[in-house]
């Protein structure tokens, strides 16, 4: 059950950018230094990095596919960014971008031409030199295969390689979240001759990239061996020889392997064993911020959830702060957008707060005055979310709505939600990627693919807003909008927003250099065990 | 008695199509959709179309069906829709630890139930019996994933003897981190075995053939283990193997207790992800192996009682 939920629900949403300068700024700022961002962490050694060693890391499950343009999961894709490079890839603090694969690039003033280069030496684990022709091929394939999910994130556009290590883009229409775009997982730079070769079938099993490390050995299920890449363009990192992504569903037996030091690292700690943690003997518990929010969705084809009054007065009833602290153990946030907290949230902005009265005085003014009877769907198994769904059964009693939590299997819950076989239900989302256009697309505008996560919340002067907000350039007109968006859409509560939370990782004390990026993934590169 | 085996072994095929038959429909009568599974978030209607397309979805059941049997007739389980791997593949690197580890827990079963029954029926109602009964029947009562993590709190992480989990690498290696999953399921097989054990054991004490063995002055070492345990012990297999059979697909909870990569964990995630293909192929495993557990207990009644034997003939 709790694999099917993570396979499910973890799903990510792909990003958008900061905006433009921000970004221009913060990838000066990196060529100016190293051309790479110093290896950092809660746990660096005065000793200095030593090389060698295997990395044992506990995921709640296996990855499915390692070809970047198939559709896939959390784990797929934090697995995928340890195997590939991206032309320029999220920065550790989620504020901006860094170099990857290009170690510098630049734009025309109009901002609709790319030009990126490739830094000198990358090369895939196979031996042979990243080139232009690959990046080409890589994009070419994400913006036109059958089915690619990624394609929505890029403008219409041109991809031309001048020079071997030269790669331009031309934008057929202005792209605020451009540069975020290619920082996307999807867009990962793959070797053109090897795929080519083997097809997409075999490439997805077997794949060849320039990240810091090569797949050696996949037991589906089970566990995938990654080895050093020796022909990764810094020659001196990664420090490690070997990462071995182990597959441990069960939170307790996963918390246990990390305190009997059979891994190195257990991700996805439960929240009720993060106190202990901290306090557990060789062992950093690091909580970290992470672009996710949670939340109970209305469907509004259900004639109780047209009137906005109806949704406001749920969000009025049911008291976030002490979900916050009996649920999460006091590690969260009370949300104040739609969005994960990241860039161009709206953080001025203040929560619902719980307020009864008021509560009751605008469902007195909807068309159900007195209340009814309703259902939320929970994924069974998920004891987060039925925690949560009984104490909004219980708040909203006191307002008249008869709460009943139907617990499903995961796909069963997730296959009701997308058919709108539901009358509330539990859901979340995390970010790709550090711009929030596409959530925005995902779960704000309308009239997109997934009709605002099958709320059928579709509210026209949001829509507009959202694709004003995509080309817009001046990063201050872009916030402006998006905030006016943000507000819009917090008026019309088409959500129960619930919480904001951290990544939760419990790491060996002798692992030095690991963190968790905002986006979830991690780079290893830097990290070395003493 | 080849002919036995052989007649044994061609039940397989009428029990291998009507367990495919119903698992098929089964798994596509429940809600959800593995094209929606696959696509996740992304799951625009157009896509889903496509998907499903690709994954042979669209065709009527019976003709799905049919493709299935053509394929299984070949030897041919088809392909996972979510892993990039056939289902045999998938399936063979599953069942070893599934049947190691349901022969190491009979193996301790029998270890540990054996010799308190005899204990047990040759001191009947004196305070050893009631003290062996007391604490397995006890064990019964204990929700297995709780004597698992209670286990392993004590075994792993108090005294470090037994590692956490995991299948580990080479027949040491599995015998050291199978010792503590084997352990919880014997705990809650003994008492079974336990009780068959010990009741016809202190039925056979009574037989006249005892008498009899005694009165020929055979030691009473020789007449226990040659006449009394060796009857004894038919109930007891018949209940071990009706168990161990029912647990084939039964060691999900254990399994993903104590991440050991079996079978009951793989047909819980495809079930999940709606990935029917291997569900299918697992489904069939399964039933052959609840065949042949069934036909190794027969096997040990013909090795214990000559009258079974006859009956063959």
């Amino acid at each position: 059950m709790k694999r099917v939920r993570a396979a499910r629900s973890t799903r990510k949403r792909t990003l958008g950018v900061t905006a433009l300068a921000g970004l221009t700024a913060a990838a000066a700022l990196a060529v100016a230094g190293a051309g790479w961002s110093t290896p950092s962490g809660p746990a660096d050694s005065a000793a200095g990095p030593k090389r060698g060693g295997v990395l044992k890391v506990g995921r709640v499950a296996d990855a499915i596919s390692f070809d970047p343009v198939f559709l896939t999961d959390n784990m797929s894709i934090w697995a995928k960014l340890l195997l590939f490079q991206l032309l320029v890839r999220t920065s550790k603090d989620g504020k901006g971008v860094v170099p990857d694969l290009a170690d510098r690039w630049s734009h025309s003033t109009d901002g609709q031409t790319w030009t990126f280069h490739i830094r000198k030496g990358a090369g895939f684990s196979d031996g042979q030199p990243v080139t232009s022709a690959d990046v080409k091929f890589s994009f070419q394939r994400v913006i036109t295969s059958k089915g690619s999910w990624a394609a929505a994130l890029f403008p219409k556009m041109t991809i031309s390689t001048p020079k071997v290590d030269t790669v331009v883009f031309k934008l057929k229409e202005k792209w605020a979240p451009f540069l975020a775009d290619v920082s996307v997982h999807g867009a990962a730079i793959i070797e053109k001759k090897y795929f080519q070769k083997v097809g997409a079938k075999t490439f997805s099993d077997k794949p060849i990239g320039s990240g810091p490390f090569y797949v050696a050995t996949w037991k589906k299920g089970n566990e995938i061996v990654l080895k050093r890449n020796s022909h990764f363009w810094d020659k001196t990192r990664p420090y490690l020889d070997e990462v071995d992504l182990l597959v441990l569903p069960d939170d307790n037996t996963r918390m246990l392997k990390v305190q009997s030091g059979e891994i190195d690292i257990g991700e996805d700690v439960p929240f009720n064993q993060i106190n202990k943690l901290k306090s557990a003997p060789g062992i950093q518990m690091l909580v970290q911020p992470y672009d996710r929010i949670d939340w109970i969705q209305f469907n509004e084809k259900n004639a109780k959830f047209k009137s906005a009054k109806v949704r406001q007065a749920v969000n009025y009833a049911v008291d976030r702060n002490a979900i916050v602290k009996t649920v999460l153990f006091g590690h969260g946030e009370v949300p104040t957008s739609f969005l994960p907290k990241m860039a161009f949230t709206d953080t001025q902005n203040k929560p619902y707060p719980y307020d009864v009265a008021k509560a009751k005085q605008l469902l007195a003014q909807s068309p159900y005055p007195k209340g009814f009877k309703t259902t939320v769907t929970v994924v069974a198994g998920d004891t987060i979310g039925a925690q949560v769904a009984s104490i909004a059964k219980a708040q909203l009693k006191q307002i008249g709505i008869d709460l009943q939590i139907r617990q499903l299997e995961g796909a069963t819950q997730y296959s009701d939600l997308a058919l709108g076989k539901y009358e509330m239900a539990e859901g979340y989302m995390t970010s790709d990627i550090i711009d929030p256009s596409e959530l925005i697309a995902y779960a704000g505008a309308g009239d997109e693919g997934t009709y605002s996560v099958w709320t059928w919340y579709n509210n026209k002067q949001v829509n507009k807003l959202a694709s004003d907000g995509l080309r817009e350039l001046n990063p201050a007109k872009r916030a402006a909008i998006y905030t006016k968006m943000q507000q819009q859409i917090w008026k019309d509560a088409p959500y129960l927003w619930l919480y904001w939370s951290p990544a939760r990782t419990a790491v060996r004390s002798n692992v030095h250099g690991y963190s968790k990026l905002p986006t979830g993934n991690y780079w290893l590169e830097n990290v070395w065990k003493s | 008695m080849a002919a036995f085996y052989a007649r044994r072994l061609i039940q397989l095929i009428p029990v291998g199509f009507g367990i495919t038959l119903v698992v098929f429909l089964l798994i596509r009568l429940i809600p959800g959709d593995p094209a929606r599974v696959i696509l996740g978030i992304h799951a625009t209607p157009e896509l889903v179309r496509e998907v499903r397309q690709n994954l042979g979805l669209n065709r009527s059941l019976p003709e799905q069906y049919w493709i299935f049997l053509k394929h299984l007739v070949r030897g041919d389980l088809g392909h996972s829709y979510f892993y990039s791997s056939s289902v045999a593949r998938l399936v063979l690197d599953r069942v070893m630890p599934t049947v190691f580890l349901l022969g190491y827990a009979a193996l301790l079963t029998a270890l540990i139930a054996v010799p308190t029954a005899i204990v047990a029926a040759l001191k009947r109602n004196t305070i050893w019996d009631q003290l062996a009964r007391f604490t397995f029947v006890f064990g019964v009562g204990l929700p297995s994933y709780w004597l698992g993590i209670v286990l392993v709190l004590l075994l792993s992480i108090k005294v470090r003897v037994f590692p956490v989990a995991g299948y580990g690498t080479g027949f040491p290696g599995h015998v050291r981190y199978l010792f503590l999953p084997a352990v919880t399921i014997a705990l809650s097989l003994v008492p079974l075995v336990l009780r068959a054990l010990r009741a016809s054991m202190t039925e056979t004490l009574q037989a006249d053939f005892v008498d009899t063995a005694r009165a020929k002055g055979l030691r009473s070492r020789s007449i226990l283990v040659r006449h009394v345990v060796r009857t004894a012990l038919m109930p007891a297999v018949t209940v071990l193997g009706l168990n161990i059979g029912y647990l084939v697909g039964g060691t999900v909870i254990i399994e993903n207790v104590f991440a050991v990569p079996g079978l009951g964990q793989l047909m819980i995630n495809s079930i999940g992800t709606r990935d029917y293909p291997t569900v299918q192929g697992v489904t069939l495993v399964f039933a052959v192996l609840v065949v042949l557990v069934n036909l190794l207990t027969d096997s040990v009644y013909l090795l214990l009682d000559p009258r079974v034997r006859g009956h063959l003939r």
